[in-house]
C-alpha cells in the first residue's frame, strides 16, 4: 500500500509541481501572486475538453488546444488586466488577479455551465509494477509529461537569449531595460510560459480524475500557491520540490491519517516551512549590500 | 552629441527636475554633481527613459530620445551604468558582462570586445565563473562598467561610480573612466564626490533642487568659491 500511495504521491506531486512552476515564475518577474493562475488551469482543462468532444480531435492535438488555448488566455490577461496597473501599487495589481479569476470562472460556467464535465476515457488505464513501486499508465504518462516539460522549461530558462531575458528581468526589471531587454516582451512571454505550463497540469488532472469543472481551478491555484512558497517562491527548482513534497504528503497522509485531512496537510506543511525557513527551502535570504 | 533642454520631471506631486538643460560634445567628460536629492539620478534616468518627463527634449544625435523606449535607446549607444552597480548577482562574471551585448548580432566583435573588458579589468578575467553577488564592491563596480562597455556605447552615463567605495579602487575606477574617455569615448559622469570628478571632467555642471545652479570648465569650477564652500568643504 505505501508504494501505490507514493506513485500516487508522486503522480499528484507532479501536476502540482508543474501548476506551481507557472505560478512562481510571474511571481518571480513582476512580484504577483497570480490568484488567476488556478483558473487558467481549468481553462486548459476545459480547452482540451473542447478539442476531445466538439471537435473530436485525438488525444494528442487536443492536450496542445489546451496548452495553446490557455496561454493565448495567459496573455490577454497580462496584456488587459495587469498591465494597465503595472505602475501602481501592487494591491491594484493583487486586485485585478483576483478580479480576472472571477470572471474566469463565469466565463467557463457560460460557455461550458456549471457542472461536471467527464473527461472521456483514452487510454487504457493498467496497472504496472516495477521494484515493488506501483503505478498505472496514467501515473506514468503524468510523470513522463511533466519530466519532458520541465526539461524544455529548463533548456529555455538557461540557454536562449530569451531566457537569459527572463532571469534579468527577474533579478532586477530596470538594470534588464538598461541592457536593451524589451521587458514588456519578457513579461507577457512569461504568463505564456506559465500558464501553458498550468494548462498542461490541468488537461492531466482531467484526465486523471476523468472530471472538469470550473472551479476545479480554486483548490489547485492555492495548493501551487502553497508549493511555490514551500520551494522558495520565484525560485522555478523550488517549486518542483514543494510541488513533489505536497503530492507526496498529501496521499502519505490521506493514507496513514485521515483521507479528510488531504487538503489540510498541505498548509500544515507550510506553516511548518514558514516557521522553520520563511523564505522556503531552495530560497534565498534577501541579503543586501551596500 | 547630447542636447538636454528644459526637462521637467514630477514623481507624484514632487517636482523633481526644473527646467535641466545642459550640453554634451563629442569625446568630452561632463560632470554633473550636487547633493543628495539635488536631481542627478532622475537626469540620467530621464535620459535613459526610464523616467517619462511632463516637459522638455533630450536630443542624442539629432535624434529625439524621449520618442523611444529605453530598451532601443541603449542600441542608439546612450549606455548607463546605474547607481549602485545593478549587476545580476545570480549571473556569473562572464554572463552578465554578455547581457551587456544583449542587443548586439556581430558575434566576433563581442569577442573581442570581451577582450578589450578583460583588458581594462583583469580582475574580471579571474573571476569570470564567479557569481555577480559574490564580488566585492570595487569589482561589481567594475563589472557593471564593463557590461556597459559591451554595449558598445557611444555615450557612457556613470551614476555615482565611486559611491561606497574605498579611495585607493576610486581611483581604480576613475583611471579607468581616463582612459577610456582617451579612446574616444564620449562620458556623463554623476558625483557626489565634487572634487574627483572636476579634477577628471572637462565640463562640470552643479544641479541643486533640480535646477543647474552654475556651469564651467570642470578646471574653473575647481577653483570656485561657491564649489569649494558647497562641495569641497573649504572655508
Amino acid at each position: 500500500m505505501f508504494m501505490e500511495q507514493l506513485s500516487n504521491g508522486i503522480a499528484l506531486g507532479s501536476i502540482y509541481a508543474l501548476t506551481a512552476i507557472g505560478f512562481t515564475m510571474v511571481y518571480g518577474i513582476i512580484r504577483l501572486i497570480n490568484f488567476v493562475h488556478g483558473d487558467i488551469y481549468m481553462m486548459g482543462a476545459f480547452f482540451a475538453l473542447t478539442g476531445l468532444t466538439v471537435l473530436g480531435l485525438p488525444l494528442i492535438p487536443s492536450f496542445l488546444l489546451g496548452m495553446i488555448g490557455a496561454s493565448i488566455v495567459g496573455v490577454l490577461l497580462a496584456k488587459f488586466a495587469y498591465s494597465p496597473v503595472f505602475k501602481a501599487p501592487r494591491i491594484n495589481l493583487l486586485l485585478c488577479a483576483i478580479g480576472a479569476a472571477i470572471f474566469l470562472e463565469n466565463f467557463a460556467m457560460l460557455v461550458w455551465g456549471p457542472e461536471t464535465q467527464s473527461f472521456p476515457t483514452l487510454i487504457e488505464n493498467k496497472t504496472y509494477s516495477i521494484f515493488g513501486f506501483k503505478a498505472t499508465t496514467l501515473q506514468l504518462i503524468i510523470l513522463g509529461v511533466s519530466i519532458a516539460l520541465v526539461l524544455i522549461l529548463t533548456y529555455i530558462v538557461k540557454y536562449t537569449k530569451l531566457g537569459r531575458a527572463m532571469r534579468c528581468t527577474s533579478q532586477d526589471m530596470e538594470a534588464a531595460k538598461l541592457m536593451g531587454i524589451n521587458t514588456n516582451r519578457v513579461v507577457y512571454f512569461t504568463f505564456m510560459i506559465g500558464s501553458s505550463l498550468g494548462a498542461a497540469a490541468g488537461v492531466l488532472v482531467g484526465m486523471y480524475y476523468k472530471a472538469a469543472y470550473p472551479m476545479m481551478g480554486f483548490t489547485a491555484g492555492l495548493k501551487a500557491f502553497v508549493s511555490a512558497v514551500i520551494g522558495g517562491i520565484g525560485n522555478i527548482p523550488g517549486a518542483m520540490l514543494g510541488g513533489l513534497i505536497m503530492g507526496v504528503s498529501e496521499s502519505l497522509g490521506a493514507a496513514y491519517i485521515s483521507s479528510g485531512y488531504r487538503d489540510a496537510i498541505a498548509f500544515i506543511i507550510l506553516i511548518f516551512i514558514l516557521l522553520v525557513k520563511p523564505s522556503g527551502i531552495l530560497g534565498k535570504s534577501v541579503k543586501e549590500k551596500v | 552629441m547630447l542636447h538636454v533642454k528644459e526637462l521637467d520631471v514630477y514623481y507624484g506631486g514632487i517636482h523633481a527636475l526644473r527646467g535641466i538643460s545642459f550640453d554634451i560634445e563629442e569625446g568630452k567628460i561632463v560632470t554633473l554633481i550636487g547633493g543628495n536629492g539635488a536631481g542627478k539620478t532622475t537626469t540620467l534616468r530621464t535620459i535613459s527613459g526610464l523616467v517619462t518627463p511632463k516637459e522638455g527634449t533630450i536630443k542624442f544625435k539629432n535624434q529625439n530620445l524621449l520618442k523611444i523606449p529605453s530598451e532601443k535607446i541603449v542600441g542608439q549607444g546612450v549606455v548607463q551604468v546605474p547607481e549602485g552597480r545593478r549587476i545580476f548577482v545570480e549571473l556569473n562574471v562572464e554572463e552578465n558582462l554578455m547581457m551587456g551585448a544583449y542587443l548586439r548580432r556581430d558575434k566576433q566583435v563581442i569577442d573581442e570586445d570581451l577582450e578589450y573588458v578583460y583588458k581594462i579589468f583583469p580582475r574580471l578575467k579571474e573571476r569570470r565563473r564567479q557569481m555577480g553577488g559574490t564580488l566585492s564592491g570595487g569589482e561589481q563596480q567594475m563589472l557593471a562598467i564593463g557590461r556597459a562597455i559591451m554595449s558598445k556605447p557611444r555615450l557612457l552615463m556613470l551614476d555615482e561610480p565611486s559611491m561606497g567605495l574605498a579611495p585607493i579602487i576610486v581611483e581604480e575606477i576613475f583611471e579607468c573612466i581616463k582612459y577610456l574617455n582617451d579612446n574616444g569615448l564620449t562620458v556623463l559622469l554623476v558625483e557626489q564626490n565634487a572634487n574627483i570628478a572636476l579634477q577628471l571632467a572637462d565640463v562640470g555642471y552643479v544641479i541643486e533642487t533640480g535646477e543647474i545652479a552654475f556651469s564651467g570648465e570642470a578646471k574653473s569650477l575647481l577653483k570656485d568659491d561657491r564649489v569649494r564652500k558647497a562641495y569641497l568643504g573649504e572655508e
